[in-house]
């Protein structure tokens, strides 16, 4: 038990300092006004004092474009799971706790959502309506709300069995009562680390959306970067290395962050991961 | 047809476990075969939304030719009110029927069969390559959880899983391939002594660990849970106390009922596979499905993406309904109920 909780809690810990740093970054350079797109003469240069992370095959300063990039991945990682961790675990509640034909008619309606795989609708919308980070989050938003909504559904199915509940009726609980003093708050660990993973993912689809050359091109995007850098592998390693390592380095934290989660809530196992 | 189904569902009615088990599968082959209609409809909905001649969009190019758009407008009655355009969509998508594809130039059944050995080979190795590293390394996290080997794979897991596949691809190129030249880059084949199974197996291993990795990630985490689970429960005790070893406590009891989340893990992303390839098949040009999605984007094939979009749904479907067969037959419990 102890052992369970000092792993979970060290992954949750070393998972949020590592996003606290991401975020750092993203306020410093909102701050600083550098430009991402700022080219110069010199070009494919290593890491050297004045560009630390090297230059790209624009002579654009790599530091300056992956603390750029850290904003965009923050934004999708964080809305998209946060509007589906809303909405899912609203329906999930309903359709768990009242069953029926509502519950018939929820269910079927989340299992058509998830037919197709999120990353090929991103995929096709992205390249008919253009990648606008906007665009990509709210795909994301509607894909993900369904897988949150059936693992609330199941999680409420088992707990409105429980002898709690019975006792709340007899004392004369309302059903709304029940729902959102008892149920949702028991619900909330699953779905804090179904989100956690769901933001990881998120970051990921939006970097590989980025890399297939259909992400937002008015945004530094780490997938674009490492895509740029495909033509120069044998020339200029640091123009795929950097990036690289911020994107897996945020996505690695908030799977830090989930995992920690499960462990200290005790929850492993539930989610899909 | 009629007839058989009303059998079926009445026999199924009946304690005959096999009846129960064929009526079990109607149900959800009819279920599948309702979902894939909805997005088949949704599908020509989104495509008769896009701006533009709804036949000039399925031409797949402007200034086609006008007798080609007047033949797609009668085979999808595009004169006529939604619903039949709809159903006629439909009917055709049920016969096969996917369209033309002016860009690859021909049937987009055609282009989407052409590249699925490429892509079955693809997904077959890496699927292979992951079950077996994931169900070795879950299992034996599993048998020692709370110690050192435990924590070194479960953080192994998270790390693969966190990994940027097309960044991963990037790097394993920039290093076998571009620096130590000891494989391919990128292809199926040479381009210099093209054919043979060894030359399209060097090609195969750099994308095919890629592509394995992340599932491996995956089935490490599921099978850990599952089996460690499994080593809780009362039948495991049973058989410790009759004097079972320890190892086969593990594979004879606990592992075969670990295997079944397991499976759901696989025959999910079976239905992914096409998606999940796309990144890594762009990286190293593997003629599949994956890179025909690719293309398609690029050149905005309307007509092959709406067929790569129900293909990819119709596998995503067959993979569940394989999912539940193999869940029942692993669950003795379900074969007698």
């Amino acid at each position: 038990m102890m052992v369970r909780l000092l792993l979970g809690s060290r992954r949750l810990a070393v998972g949020a300092l590592v996003l606290l740093v991401v975020l750092a970054a993203t306020v410093f350079t909102a701050l600083a006004a550098s430009d991402p797109f700022a080219t110069s003469e010199t070009i494919l240069r290593g890491p050297s004092l004045a560009h630390p992370l090297g230059t790209d095959e624009l002579g654009r300063d790599v530091l300056t474009r992956v603390l750029h990039g850290a904003a965009t991945a923050l934004k999708i990682a964080i809305a998209p799971a946060l509007v589906a961790a809303l909405v899912g675990t609203a329906v999930g509640l309903v359709a768990g706790y009242f069953g029926g034909l509502v519950d018939e008619v929820l269910l079927k309606l989340m299992e058509l959502t998830l037919v197709v795989p999120r990353f090929l609708i991103a995929l096709v919308a992205a390249a008919f309506f253009g990648g606008h980070l906007w665009l990509v989050g709210v795909v994301l938003a509607a894909t993900f709300w369904p897988s949150t909504g059936r693992l609330v559904r199941a999680e409420t199915i088992s707990l409105r069995e429980r002898e709690f509940v019975e006792a709340s009726v007899s004392l004369g609980a309302s059903d709304t009562w029940i729902v959102s003093r008892h149920l949702l708050l028991l619900v909330a660990p699953v779905v804090a680390v179904n989100s956690s993973f769901q933001a990881g993912q998120a970051a990921l689809i939006e970097a590989g959306l980025a890399f297939l050359g259909v992400g937002d091109r008015n945004l530094v995007s780490w997938g674009a970067m490492v895509a740029d850098a495909q033509s120069y592998l044998g020339v200029a390693w640091w123009t795929s290395v950097f990036p690289g390592i911020a994107l897996a380095s945020v996505i690695l934290a908030l799977n830090l962050l989930g995992d920690g989660l499960a462990d200290v809530a005790d929850v492993r196992g539930r989610t899909r991961l | 047809m009629d007839e058989g189904i009303r059998e079926s569902t009445l026999t199924g009615l009946g304690s005959s476990p096999r009846a129960a088990f064929a009526a079990f599968l109607l149900r959800r082959l009819v279920s599948g075969v309702l979902l894939l209609a909805v997005v088949t409809a949704a599908t020509f909905l989104l495509i008769s939304l896009a701006p533009g001649d709804t036949a000039e969009v399925l031409a797949g190019q402007s200034g086609a030719d006008p007798e080609y758009l007047a033949l797609i407008r009668e085979r999808l009655q595009l004169d006529r009110p939604l619903p039949y355009q709809v159903g006629s969509y439909l009917r055709a998508a049920a016969q096969g029927d996917l369209g033309f594809s002016a860009i690859q130039g021909r049937p987009v059944r055609d282009a989407i069969l052409a590249r699925l050995p490429a892509s079955a080979l693809l997904a077959a190795t890496a699927l292979a390559l992951a079950a077996l590293i994931g169900v070795v390394l879950g299992t034996i996290a599993a048998t020692r959880r709370g110690g050192a080997i435990d924590a070194a794979i479960s953080l192994g897991s998270l790390l693969a899983y966190s990994m940027p596949v097309f960044w991963l691809g990037q790097l394993l190129v920039a290093l076998f391939a571009v620096r130590l030249h000891w494989l391919p880059a990128g292809g199926m084949r040479s381009a210099d002594e093209p054919g043979g199974a060894l030359d399209v197996a060097r090609h195969l291993i750099l994308p095919g660990i890629t592509f394995a990795l992340l599932l491996a990630a995956l089935i490490v985490r599921v099978t850990r849970t599952a089996t460690a689970d499994a080593l809780g429960e009362e039948y495991v005790s049973t058989a410790r106390a009759k004097g079972a070893s320890e190892t086969r406590v593990v594979t004879r009891h606990a592992l075969p009922n670990a295997l079944r989340p397991v499976v759901t893990v696989l025959t999910g992303y079976l239905g992914t596979v096409l998606t999940g390839a796309v990144l890594v098949e762009t990286v190293f040009v593997w003629p599949g499905l994956g890179r025909l999605l690719y293309d398609s984007v690029l050149s905005r094939d309307t007509p092959m993406l709406a067929g790569l979009l129900l293909f990819s749904a119709a596998l995503v479907v067959t993979a569940n309904l394989v999912a539940d067969v193999v869940y029942r037959i692993l669950d003795p419990r379900t074969r007698f109920r």
